[in-house]
């Protein structure tokens, strides 16, 4: 990972990835695995189908290195990159099937104690209210609150300053708040230490 | 990487809007160093290890074009040299000779022994200059018999 203790840039070994160096690919699939994932989480509702677009990503990204401009930022462009797998993958979802996303989830499958109906409940309507926000307001969020990036981190990843990743996140959690505004008192019960 | 948990330098300060509960948010991805990302990872490498190598075969071209490309520019210079050798050599064996007989006629001037020296001939002078006087001479009196244009009609 490091060479005489500095550690090698992602650009450095991007170059090295464009000319043969396997080692150089590997070293950056382990260091964006989790941030592929998250970006891409942003998009994709299901589990299985952030694994299956993660895994186009790094493959899209192979086969596009030679595209790669290695005097830009390498995050941005792999985002980008991850972001039209995400993308793609919602377009084959969408032909492959015209079934909406369940709406209740959980829910659905049978009766549950009251607070967890109401939770489960609480959640399928951010999970809707998450899909109705702005492509980089729902990804800010969804780094910085539920994946506990850093504004700093995830605006190298997503090549904007941190100071707007904040602005989005904020503007993200307004708006979901009032989406939410008729479960104010559960969420004044459930304000932990975390807050 | 950073941990699993909300970001405390996104904690507001008086306007910003604070965080909703936890366990309203979808599930965050695993933290880092989680098994899960091991096998991850692998998975992915063998993928690319597959794209990798079926990448290599479709760019790869048989050796022998591979000898022609790397050859064809070698062989275009080596016959641009044989070519200009040759062409050289041709200049170098003719014309120096032509340009001096050429020169030595120009700088002769009328002199009947420099006239014959061009042609490889040391020439007494005085053969030389009645010689040269002789086929004057001889050249007149061809011109004398032959007969006018105009006294034909």
């Amino acid at each position: 990972m490091a060479e005489g203790g500095e550690p090698v840039s992602d650009e450095t070994l991007a170059q090295r990835v464009q000319r043969g160096d396997r080692a150089a690919l590997e070293q950056l699939v382990r260091r964006y695995i989790r941030p592929v994932h998250a970006v891409i989480a942003s998009f994709l509702p299901e589990p299985s189908q952030v694994d299956d677009a993660a895994q186009e990503t790094f493959l899209r990204m192979l086969r596009a290195i030679h595209t790669y401009d290695t005097r830009r930022p390498f995050a941005p462009w792999l985002y980008q990159v991850a972001r039209n797998a995400a993308r793609s993958q919602i377009a084959a979802e969408s032909l492959r099937s015209t079934e909406p996303f369940p709406a209740d989830g959980p829910a659905a499958t049978g009766p549950l104690p009251d607070v967890a109906a109401e939770r489960s409940e609480i959640r399928a309507r951010v999970a809707r209210a998450l899909e109705a926000l702005p492509e980089q307001r729902r990804v800010a969020f969804r780094l910085v609150d539920v994946d506990g990036m850093g504004a700093a981190e995830a605006g190298r990843i997503m090549g904007i300053s941190d100071g707007t990743v904040r602005a989005h996140v904020h503007h993200a959690r307004k708006q979901l708040r009032e989406a939410l505004a008729e479960y104010a008192n559960v969420m004044d019960d459930e304000r932990g230490p975390a807050t | 990487m950073t941990e699993h948990r909300p970001d405390s330098s996104t904690a507001p300060d008086a306007p910003y809007a604070e965080p909703l509960p936890r366990e309203w948010l979808p599930e965050g991805v695993a933290p880092e160093g989680d098994a899960v990302w091991e096998a991850r990872a692998a998975r992915i490498l063998l993928l690319t290890e597959h794209a990798w190598t079926a990448e290599a075969r479709r760019t790869a071209t048989p050796w022998l074009m591979e000898l022609g490309r790397w050859l064809s520019p070698a062989a275009l210079l080596a016959a641009s040299a044989a070519a200009l050798l040759l062409s050289a050599g041709n200049q170098a064996s003719s014309t120096p000779q032509e340009d001096a007989a050429a020169l030595s006629l120009i700088t002769a001037d009328g002199d009947p022994v420099a006239l014959w020296a061009t042609l490889g001939v040391t020439a007494d002078p005085v053969l030389a200059l009645l010689t040269l006087e002789d086929h004057t001479a001889w050249t007149s009196r061809v011109d004398a018999a032959r007969p006018a244009t105009g006294e034909r009609r």
